[in-house]
Order: C-alpha cells, then structure tokens, then sequence
C-alpha cells in the first residue's frame, strides 16, 4: 500500500503518445468505415453508441477533441455507459474546463463543471441500475 | 441609528437572509446581471425556508421513533443522517447564520490553501463542505466558541480538511484512474483509507491479486437510485418492527385514535417526506451559490485539481462498487449489534451511506487487496464508520439533538478533534 505514497510519473495514456503518420492514416480509414457502419439504417441504439463511442476514442486519439467530445456525447445519448468512451469524455471535459479557468472564463468554467455533473449523474445511474 | 440597530438585530441575525447574501455576493463577484442576482438570491432563500420545513417533519417523526424504540428496546435507537443532525442545527438550535457563515469561510480557506500551497485541490461537492459546516459549527459551539471565532476556526478546519482528504487518498485515485486530473471530494475518506489499510493487511498481493472486477455480481440494485425509495425501503419496516416491539398499549397512547401499526407506517414515510423536502431545500440552497463559488475558486487557481464527488469514480471499479456496499452494510449491521454491548447506543444502518461511502471504500479495497482485500475491508469499513458516529452520540443527546447522529466519518473526525482536543484546551483557559 505504501508504495502508493511515492510520487511516481504518471503513464501516458495512448492518445499522450505521438502517433506515427502511418498510424494517423490507419485511425482515419477506420473512421470513415465505423461512420459508414453508422449510416445502416438498421443499426439498434446500443450499436449505435457503440460505434459512436469508438468513433469519439479515435478522435480524441487524433487529438480532435471538439469531435471527439460530440461523437461520445452522441454515444451517451443512445446508451449511457461507464466504459473507455466515459472515462476519456470525463477526462476531455476536465481538459476544457482548466483551459476556460486558464483563460479566466467564467461561462467556460460552468459550461464544462456542469458537463462534469452530467457524468456524476451518468456514473451513478449506470452502477446501481447495473445497465 | 434605529434603522442599523434594526438591520442587525432582526435582518442580518436571520441565517436566511445570510445565507441569501452570500449567494448574493458570490454572483456579484461572477458578474452576473441584476436579474440573475436577484433570482439567485431569492432562490437560495427559498431553499433555507425549503430546508428547515423539511426539518421539522423529520423531528417529529425522529421523536415519535425516539419513544417507542426506548419502550420496545429499552435502549437508544439512533438513525444516522446527516440530513437530520443539519437541519435540527440550522433550525431547532438557531445555528443556521453560523452555519452559513463557516460555509463560506470553508470556501476561502480552501482557496488560499490551494492557491499558496502545492495542494491544488478544489473541493467541489457542496453539500459535503455543508455538512462540514454543520458539524464544525455545532462542535466549535459545544466546545464555547462564539461569533467570528466560531466561523474562522471551523472555516479553517473545514478549509484544511477540504484540500486534505483529497490530498491523502490521490495515490489511490491516481493508482485506480491511471492519472492525476481529478481528485476525490466526499467527506468519507478516513474510512476508504481505514479500508485500504485492513485491505492491504489481510488482502491478495502480487501474483496472487485477484481483482473483484473478474467476478460475476448482482448489478440490480435500482431501489436505490431513488434516493428516497431507498430511505423508505428501510425506515418502513424498522417503524413497524419497532412499533410491535412496544406493544400496542403504549404504542396507542402516541398514535390516539388510529391504528398503532398504521400510525407506525405512516411515521415512517413522514421521515421520508422530511428528507424529502429538507434535500429539496438543500438543492435550492447550493444551486446558486456552488456554481458561483467553485467559478471563483477555477479562477484563482487556474492549476488546481477539481475533487469530484464519489460516483464519478463508479466506473473505474463497478463491481468493487457493489461488494463494497454489501459488506460495508455487513460491517454496519454487525456493528449495531455488538456496540451497544460496550454500552454505546444502538446505530441503525443508513442504506444511502453504506452504498456511496461502501461503494468508493470497495474500490479502495480492491485496488490495494484484490477480492479478499475489499471482502474483509468492506466488513471492517462498515464496523469502523458505525464506530465513530456512536461516538458522538452522548455529546449530541447533551445538545438537545433527536435520536440522530452525523455520518460522514471525515465530518465526524472532525467534530472528534472538536470534542477530544479543542474543548478541553478552551476549558482549560
């Protein structure tokens, strides 16, 4: 437990890391297929958000964070979820709301704090629904 | 002159137009327009009214337990809420400006702390900093702090405790999220700690860690996600039980007319009904003023790290989650059984504190003692934040509080420190 106290260097997560030119050329062609799986009419909510959220998590690997945020906004609509697409959502609202407080904005401050409730809500929900 | 002396004595003496001020005063300082500090002003004192009728439906029906708990058992039945203990303090003991005030001044303090310091935490879950409020208000009060004293020592310990408990349980979070972005912010860290501890003594190390994540567990617990369904589920049977336990000829003397079974159920959902509207008001009252505040705080320090509340956490461990609220609520129903034996009162089990605390302590569990590590942590967590609220139960008997006790442990470490360490030195000058 007390190896917890040492201050260690936090791991980079994947979208950290640099991407190689190959490897940003691969996440785009995946992208355009999950959006052209997308457009199936017959896809039921749950794929849906499914392939939303996988759409949001390369997206932000891609550092296309606006994106990124509306593909898993658009995931938690169709099916709320507590998986990746939950944790980089949360982790891309904090990242908006210490760059609003940097530049002193007070309706970009409330804007991303109240984004962050919404997954408090969101978490609570899911854990005790079991859904 | 007159026209002053009135303003004191009658205005500024009413804790809800304190507590209007402040929200007041905060959105001034966001800039917000005349509109939307009038609304916001009205809307906080709304929610002080909101609250304290909540208060006095929870009274009544605390007393109305209080009396045939003491006939059936013939000892002291004690419902832990929080809610309850806030609303008796704000309401029935007149604390409500003091109340306010220090929860203002924890704010403050936890600002200049994280903007001075390298703690950069930013505690954000307002009703947690209220109820820190609550307890260091009546603890400074019974310890014979009066006026600015009152409110800037219990800011202060409330201030310390707000950047603290984040701070202490971040190589938990940063080991359970993988990063150091958010920070923990709910006034139960002492026991997720207590937890971790008993984990990381009788819990799997190595290669032998089995994670609770790998096991397949119930997930539907739904009747908690109303929190007052939940509250219901248990206070209606414990009214009843309760009620068949004093018998029907002292029980009629309190219920007239009616039923005593009936008046017993109906009693029960009158408790509901109280936290119903005292958690209304609550809502009401943070509203305006969180968001204002916490706009402030951002702003003041750019770099900090926004301490959340608990279930943002779920996700990273759901099913330490759910272990973790069945064998905190194992711990706390042992606990009620074996602490009256030492000749502390009877502390019923809250189904709300044992899934929120229980839930974050699971995950705490697992991190540092993989499945049996959360297993026999859980039990001992929920022991251990039954313990402490019994503590307290004499000094707020002594104080004219009813049949309620304080749950958050950090909350009641604090009043702890209030009681064993403050009000002897005060006694002793």
């Amino acid at each position: 437990m007390f190896n917890f106290l040492k201050k260690k260097t936090v791991v980079k997560t994947e979208s950290e890391a640099q991407l190689t030119e190959e490897q940003q050329d691969e996440m785009r062609k995946k992208i355009e297929q999950i959006k052209r799986e997308i457009d199936t009419p017959e896809l039921a909510d749950k794929e849906l958000a499914e392939k939303y959220e996988e759409l949001g998590l390369l997206l932000a690997q891609l550092k296309e964070d606006e994106q990124a945020i509306a593909m898993l906004e658009k995931s938690q609509i169709y099916k709320n979820s507590i998986g990746a697409g939950y944790k980089k959502l949360l982790n891309l609202y904090n990242q908006k709301r210490a760059e609003a407080a940097r530049n002193g904005d007070d309706g970009g401050i409330d804007h991303w704090m109240n984004k962050m409730d919404e997954m408090r809500q969101i978490a609570k929900q899911v854990t005790i629904g079991g859904k | 002159m007159g026209v002053v002396n009135f303003i004191i004595e009658n205005i500024l003496t009413q804790a809800s137009i304190t507590i209007s001020l402040i929200a007041m005063l905060g959105l001034i300082l966001q800039k917000k327009s005349i509109g939307q500090v009038l609304s916001g002003s009205l809307k906080t004192l709304l929610g002080f009214q909101v609250l304290s009728a909540g208060s006095s439906i929870i009274v009544g029906s605390l007393t109305y337990f209080g009396e045939i708990f003491t006939e059936g058992f013939h000892m002291q039945g004690i419902i832990p809420s929080i809610e309850a203990i806030n609303g008796q303090a704000m309401n029935e003991l007149g604390l409500g400006r003091d109340i306010a005030l220090t929860f203002l001044a924890i704010f403050v303090f936890n600002i200049l702390i994280a903007r001075f310091t390298k703690w950069k935490y930013i505690f954000l879950t307002g009703q947690a900093i209220l109820w820190m409020a609550t307890m260091t208000t009546v603890f400074g009060y019974f310890a014979g702090l009066r006026g600015i004293a009152l409110i800037i020592v219990g800011g202060f310990i409330g201030g310390v405790f707000a950047v603290a408990m984040p701070a202490i349980a971040q190589p938990f979070i940063r080991k359970i999220t993988g990063s150091n972005d958010i920070a923990l912010g709910h006034f139960c860290t002492i026991g997720y700690l207590f937890e971790a501890g008993v984990a990381w003594i009788f819990g799997e190390r190595g290669e032998n860690k089995k994670s609770v994540e790998d096991l397949k567990l119930p997930k539907s617990f739904e009747f908690l996600q109303d929190t007052y369904l939940s509250v219901m589920v248990v206070m209606v049977p414990l009214y009843i039980v309760t009620v068949l336990f004093a018998g029907e000829t002292f029980a009629s003397t309190l219920s007239g007319n009616q039923n005593y079974i009936m008046f017993a159920f109906l009693q029960a959902i009158q408790f509901v009904v109280g936290v119903y509207v005292l958690l209304a008001g609550v809502r009401l009252l943070l509203g305006e003023i969180v968001p204002a505040f916490r706009g402030i705080a951002m702003k003041l320090v750019p770099n900090a790290i926004p301490a959340l509340d608990c279930p943002v956490f779920f996700p990273y461990s759901p099913n330490a989650v759910i272990l973790g609220f069945i064998t905190t609520t194992i711990g706390a129903v042992l606990a009620m059984f074996i602490l009256p034996t030492f000749g502390l009162a009877m502390i019923l089990p809250g189904m709300l504190t044992n899934f929120f605390a229980g839930g974050t302590a699971g995950i705490f569990g697992n991190a540092v003692g993989g499945r049996r590590g959360a297993i026999i942590g859980g039990i001992a967590h929920g022991f251990f934040i039954t313990l402490l609220p019994a503590l307290l139960v004499t000094i707020f008997n002594s104080m004219g509080f009813v049949n309620a006790t304080a749950t958050d442990v950090d909350t009641v470490t604090a009043a702890l420190l209030y009681a064993w360490i403050i009000s002897p030195i005060m006694r002793a000058f």
